[in-house]
């Protein structure tokens, strides 16, 4: 197949959306029967905002190939750039401190769990996934403590709301991550959650923030 | 400051004033208490200031004030309801039986009754709201939200009109046929948060959905024998059994329930055709929004990033289900079946949680019923009690006067007590058909459905839905309007239907 790869922007291949909610979305609209072209397709990756992608169907496409064809190709591929921005996240994570903050569901824990230097921070009111609470984990328990040492990690992964370019924290999250205390140089990793929490906090950061 | 000053002294005033007016206690003690060492025959209470119609038109003003205070200023129902019991119960004036032979003061007497009353309640909610709450904690419920708004998101893409009248039948139906199976507290309290969680998601107004869901957990509660607690108390006095309920009430509810579906579907469409649109927020390629694809994505990330702590939840489910079970089965050890739940509950829950588990119901749900307990017994035995009454026996069991009393009463006092109160002067006024039973359970179903304060689902429907956002809060003064004009079409139609279909 001889299609020109865009280059993803700003590390990942989509701007607006998270790759698992936007190929999940386009799957629901093929389902649903309310996209039955690849033109109409590509109309909604336009639309929400994610020219990379609308150019990488529309490359598919040209070439004359089905819609359900179109799709695959573009989840595989978005699939691709996201499991090589992780490894490469993973990979710059080798060798530094980290630290985890609660919550965060196992599958996301799972990567970063046999990195040497790692920390898992459990915030008042929040709690260890069942499926881990028997693992031997470095495990710093309440907030005023995960306090004290957020300052001395190199890497910060915690889950967050996103609104436009905006983060979110849960209320017991932004009792930890103080960005006045967390050094410049700190790189945050951010796992997305789809939904917001009655009590969430602006992080206000202007540190590095990549995106899980 | 001096208003506050002025009342006080005028609240001081006439509890020095007012005993003057009264039938000295003493003499009538001595009386009463040489009966009944001599004849053992029943004692009757002193009639006092609060059984005159001043008495009881200062207790309706004090209610009144009340409902104000919690109305325009929004005073928490635990804290409006306690200061009016204490003003009720320092308005017992005389003397009253607190067992058949023994006159203490009034007093003393509406403070045994009511925490007589109370007692059961709360050993029987608590051992309901600690399995419930192990299930919320172990994500349970935010699991079958989740599930079952990943459903309606896919419906949503498919036929966005579907979304609202299904979530708003959904929902209801669900509250209706869980407080028909469990009981109407059980359901509120499960139900709550999942109505919450789905509403927020589909960015749909909760308000109307909730209070719809008070009313149709009432609904399910009249339904079947052990639905509700003055189901249980109508259901001793009448001897009516589970089919009579089923044949008898049932298709009634079910008209109420449809007719209570379309009001809060219509409310809820127009409060959502007021809100402004939310610039951006939604991308429309041909008429349909790419943001319903998003919310449906969302939804099936929330599932699988969703970890369900399985230990608790088949703790929570198992007391829970037990619970209800062994209940309906041996009736007459509900209480030693509930003390059991609550002791495998708290034994079998995670050493770090037990104390914080035993607290599920939280401080301000026992107040709220303790007073409201103790605020019943105190207008039971006072003019407004005794007008109620005399309602009763002097139409002789009309199907509207025991439906309006029902209504009346519960308003006042509460559902529970007011069952209690009435169930028996109905029946011994000759009124023994179960069309009577159905007038004042309907009366009371009605009455329940009034005033968030009425009735202990909606005491806990206040509690739980304060626990999320503002937007969510169900208050006196959000569910007054509501409440009081459903169930004056409750009290319209069952006044009605059990005039027309005679038992």
């Amino acid at each position: 197949m001889s299609i020109d790869l865009p280059k993803p922007a700003g590390g990942g291949f989509l701007g607006r959306h998270d790759e698992e909610g936007f190929i999940e979305a386009l799957g629901l609209l093929i389902e649903s029967g309310r996209v039955s072209t690849a033109e109409a397709l590509i109309h909604y990756a336009e639309s929400a905002g994610e020219p990379h992608a609308a150019e990488f169907l529309r490359g598919l496409a040209e070439e004359g190939l089905p819609l359900k064809l179109v799709y695959d190709a573009f989840s595989v591929h978005a699939r691709i750039v996201a499991f090589k921005r992780n490894t490469g996240l993973l990979k710059e994570c080798q060798g530094k401190k980290i630290g985890l903050v609660m919550p965060l569901p196992p599958h996301v824990m799972e990567g970063f769990l046999g990195l040497p230097n790692l920390v898992v921070i459990t915030p008042d009111g929040q709690q260890l996934p069942p499926p881990l609470r028997r693992r031997q984990l470095s495990e710093i328990k309440g907030s005023r403590a995960g306090r004290k040492i957020i300052s001395d990690m190199q890497i910060i992964v915690f889950e967050a709301f996103r609104k436009d370019s905006e983060f979110f924290l849960d209320q017991s999250v932004a009792d930890v991550i103080d960005p006045r205390v967390i050094p410049p140089t700190t790189l945050m990793i951010v796992h997305l959650r789809p939904h917001s929490n009655p009590d969430d906090q602006p992080l206000g950061a202007s540190h590095t923030i990549s995106i899980l | 400051m001096n208003g506050c000053r002025a009342w006080a002294i005028s609240i001081l005033a006439m509890f020095f004033i007012v005993p003057s007016f009264i039938d000295h206690p003493a003499s009538a003690s001595e009386e009463s208490g040489a009966a009944t060492t001599v004849h053992f025959e029943p004692v009757k209470p002193t009639k006092a200031f609060q059984h005159t119609s001043i008495g009881g038109v200062l207790m309706l003003c004090i209610l009144g004030g009340a409902f104000f205070a919690m109305t325009r200023y929004n005073v928490p129902l635990p804290l409006a309801m306690s200061i009016v019991a204490c003003l009720f119960l320092a308005l017992q004036f005389g003397e009253s039986p607190i067992n058949p032979v023994k006159l203490r003061p009034s007093s003393e007497a509406a403070l045994v009754h009511g925490f007589k009353h109370y007692a059961p309640i709360a050993i029987l909610f608590t051992a309901v709201a600690i399995p419930a709450h192990m299930i919320e904690r172990s994500n349970g419920f935010r699991w079958f939200a989740a599930f079952l708004a990943l459903r309606l998101a896919r419906l949503r893409i498919r036929s966005p009109r579907l979304t609202m009248p299904v979530l708003v039948f959904m929902m209801l139906v669900l509250t209706y046929v869980s407080a028909a199976l469990l009981h109407n507290v059980t359901s509120i309290l499960i139900m709550t948060p999942i109505i919450i969680r789905l509403c927020d998601s589909f960015s749909i107004p909760s308000r109307w959905l909730l209070c719809g869901a008070l009313i149709a957990s009432n609904l399910g509660g009249f339904s079947t024998k052990w639905g509700d607690t003055p189901n249980i108390v109508e259901a001793g006095v009448w001897k009516l059994s589970a089919g009579h309920f089923f044949v008898e009430v049932l298709p009634a509810n079910l008209i109420v329930l449809t007719v209570l579906s379309m009001v809060v579907l219509r409310l809820t469409q127009r409060q959502v055709a007021r809100m402004p649109a939310r610039g951006g927020s939604s991308v429309t390629v041909n008429g349909q929004t790419f943001s319903d694809a998003i919310v449906a994505a969302d939804w099936r990330k929330v599932l699988r990033d969703m970890t369900v702590d399985q230990y608790l939840l088949v703790v929570g489910v198992g007391v829970l289900s037990g619970f209800i079970l062994l209940h309906v089965l041996f009736d007459d050890q509900k209480f030693v079946i509930g003390a059991l739940a609550i002791v495998l509950a708290v034994a079998l829950e995670r050493g770090d949680h037990r104390f914080a588990t035993l607290k599920s119901l939280g401080f301000d749900v026992y107040l709220a019923f303790a007073a409201i307990f103790v605020l019943a017994e105190c207008v039971g035995n006072s003019w407004i009690g005794d007008e109620l009454q005399g309602l009763i026996e002097t139409t002789k069991g009309e199907t509207w006067a025991i439906c309006l009393t029902g209504y009346l009463g519960t308003m006042f006092t509460e559902a529970a007590s007011w069952a209690t109160l009435a169930s028996g002067k109905i029946y011994d006024s000759g009124a023994i058909s179960h069309s009577a039973a159905w007038a004042l359970g309907g009366g009371i179903c009605a009455g329940s459905s009034s005033l968030v304060t009425a009735a202990s689902a909606g005491v806990i429907l206040a509690e739980e839905s304060s626990r999320f956002k503002e937007a969510h809060a169900i208050t006196f003064r959000s569910y007054l309007p509501f409440g009081i004009g459903f169930s004056l079409f409750m009290l319209a139609f069952y006044s009605i239907y059990f005039s027309v279909f005679r038992y």
